[in-house]
């Protein structure tokens, strides 16, 4: 998660920096700043251009907030997501594949303590692991920043920022982490779970977004898992306010959580 | 040949005298099919009983369901005097081993028992004594994944006794041991009892299980086929044996038998007769009363295999011993 965050975040310093050579060279030979660049729609190809550097320029500013240099990093958030499925899906299916199961229950029969203390755990571990990703991605952001012309000192206030930015991936990643958990359970075992919920996520979501969005209104596939933990973890987005996105997600994890509690504790361990 | 009759009586042991009691405990899956059928069943405290049948007569079914792994469709049961409806109530005091060894492939022996007893809150200074006792030829320091079957099966038993347990239940703990393991196993097993533990096993090694068990529990498509000291059903089972001095002789010992009432038959210049114990004095006296001189009167015991493959092929008429 470390190497991921530090590439995408790397990625954006990468893009600012052309951004700005790109903006500067345009100002020398008389072009106007990149933002009336943008303005200008003369024709297909001026137009995308202008697009093109209104983005770049937009980034530029994102870069300079206090939580910029978590701005590749946010970006992350569904693969960051998908990483959790497939953590808590593999440690929650071994323990079927394996047969351990049997072994853990017959020492703590308290299935809901177990299964509580497993999650837990687990959920601990990608606290971890988003903190380790955070400082990867300010390592590089402080790295990289000398390359672009880019104003840093708002990024020494930015504790309170970045913490509401590790509660918002962290609960998106939990919140996948029980969906993989629920899988794994249903499907007692971690492969078929990984697999169903990837290609869920990855596929499965796009085309249901397009089908739901042309059979009723476009603005429900916003509501979709995959969409709407994606937008928590950026902290909500202009189609989703926070709040509402927020509701959605405590929805989607109150619903697995339910779900795996019941599957735990009436199933059968035939493993 | 064992006697077909379905006797009501009272049980062997008393409930509270019992460490396992099932009354009438079914399981049917979600498939319709009866994995149990209505067992009931005392295994008494301090013996070893051993739990017979052949593959999916619902043995291992029967363990799960007393280790609260399986929810049982009907009937009660009751394990050191608490009701399998609350496992955590006797399971501390139950050590089991079920099926294959269930064990982190990527841990270590060592690291496997600490887990294990990490979340049962036990005293981790055991775990040297226990893989000791066990006579564990592997490394205990390398990955369980590295193991043979063997040394698997017995770290699997180690994990059982972590907790002192007073109950042990096992399913085919033999499995994959060889034959110095086995014998092993069966010294252990006698040792258990004669801590006063209870130890409920399974095995299709009948022939190590007639060595070792007090008692039997004989099972066949979920239903119970006998229960009882394995004594009983042993000598249920046998036969008288005689020989005549004169061959000639032999049927006149035929008509003695059939006339007392029992099945009597020669065979390989022998005269079988399926009658109880006792029955020696008195064909002696009547032999003698024909002028018949008898070389040879003994009686012959069936093994366990062989009375287990009768009494199954008989469709399980239910015994009590």
């Amino acid at each position: 998660m470390a190497v991921f965050a530090a590439l995408s975040t790397l990625s954006r310093f990468r893009l600012a920096a052309f951004a700005s050579r790109l903006a500067s060279r345009r100002q020398l030979l008389g072009q106007g700043s990149v933002v009336d660049g943008a303005g200008q729609a003369a024709g297909g190809g001026a137009g995308v251009r202008g697009r093109g550097l209104a983005q770049a320029a937009d980034l530029i500013d994102r870069l300079a907030e206090p939580a910029g240099w978590l701005t590749g990093f946010t970006a992350s958030g569904r693969f960051i997501g998908f990483v959790a499925l497939v953590v808590f899906a593999m440690s929650v299916g071994q323990e079927y594949r394996l047969g351990t199961l049997r072994s853990l229950l017959v020492v703590e029969p308290r299935r809901l303590q177990l299964l509580g203390g497993k999650l837990l755990a687990l959920a601990s571990l990608l606290a971890a692991a988003i903190c380790v990703g955070m400082i990867a991605a300010l390592l590089v952001a402080v790295l990289s920043a000398g390359s672009v012309p880019i104003p840093t000192r708002a990024w020494a206030s930015s504790a309170p920022d970045a913490a509401a930015i590790f509660v918002n991936v962290w609960a998106a990643a939990v919140t996948w982490g029980v969906i993989g958990s629920l899988l794994a359970v249903a499907f007692r075992g971690n492969a078929p779970a990984i697999g169903v919920g990837l290609v869920y996520g990855l596929l499965g979501e796009p085309i249901l977004a397009t089908v739901v969005g042309q059979i009723t209104v476009e603005g429900v596939a916003l509501w979709l898992p995959s969409r709407a933990l994606a937008t928590l973890a950026s902290g909500g987005s202009a189609d989703m306010g926070f709040t509402t996105v927020l509701a959605v997600a405590v929805g989607y994890a109150v619903a697995a959580t339910v779900g795996l509690a019941a599957l735990v504790r009436r199933s059968d361990v035939t493993v | 040949m064992p006697t077909a009759t379905a006797a009501k009586h009272e049980p062997a042991n008393p409930p509270n005298l019992s460490a396992i009691s099932l009354r009438g405990l079914t399981k049917v899956w979600s498939d319709g099919r009866r994995a149990v059928d209505e067992l009931s069943v005392e295994v008494p405290r301090g013996k070893v009983v051993g739990f017979i049948g052949p593959n999916g007569s619902g043995k291992t079914t029967t363990f799960r369901m007393l280790l609260g792994l399986v929810h049982p469709t009907s009937g009660t049961a009751e394990v050191l005097g608490e009701s399998i409806s609350r496992p955590r109530a006797y399971l501390p005091r139950v050590g089991s081993v079920v099926e294959t060894p269930a064990l982190y492939p990527n841990l270590t022996g060592t690291q496997n028992l600490k887990v294990l007893c990490r979340l049962g809150g036990w005293n981790q200074s055991r775990i040297r004594e226990l893989i000791d006792a066990a006579e564990i030829d592997a490394d205990t320091t390398t990955k369980v994944g590295t193991y043979s079957l063997g040394n698997r099966q017995r770290l699997a038993i180690a994990a059982a006794l972590l907790a002192d347990p007073e109950l042990l239940l096992l399913d085919e703990p033999g499995n994959g041991l060889d034959p110095i393991g086995t014998r092993d196993l069966r010294r252990f097993l006698r040792n258990l009892a004669a801590e006063g533990k209870t130890v409920f096993l399974s095995s299709h090694q009948l022939g190590e299980l007639e060595q070792v068990c007090d008692a039997v529990v004989m099972i066949q498509r979920g239903r119970l086929l006998f229960e009882g000291p394995l004594e009983a059903l042993l000598e249920s089972g046998s036969r008288l044996v005689a020989v005549a001095e004169r061959s000639d002789d032999h049927d006149a010992v035929v008509r003695i038998g059939l006339e007392a009432g029992h099945r009597a038959v020669e065979h390989s210049g022998r005269v079988w007769i399926d009658a109880p114990p006792g029955f020696e004095a008195e064909l002696n006296r009547r032999c003698m009363e024909a002028d018949v001189t008898l070389v040879e009167l003994v009686r012959h015991r069936k093994d366990l295999e062989s009375l287990f493959v009768e009494i199954a092929d008989n469709h399980g008429k239910v015994q009590r011993g």
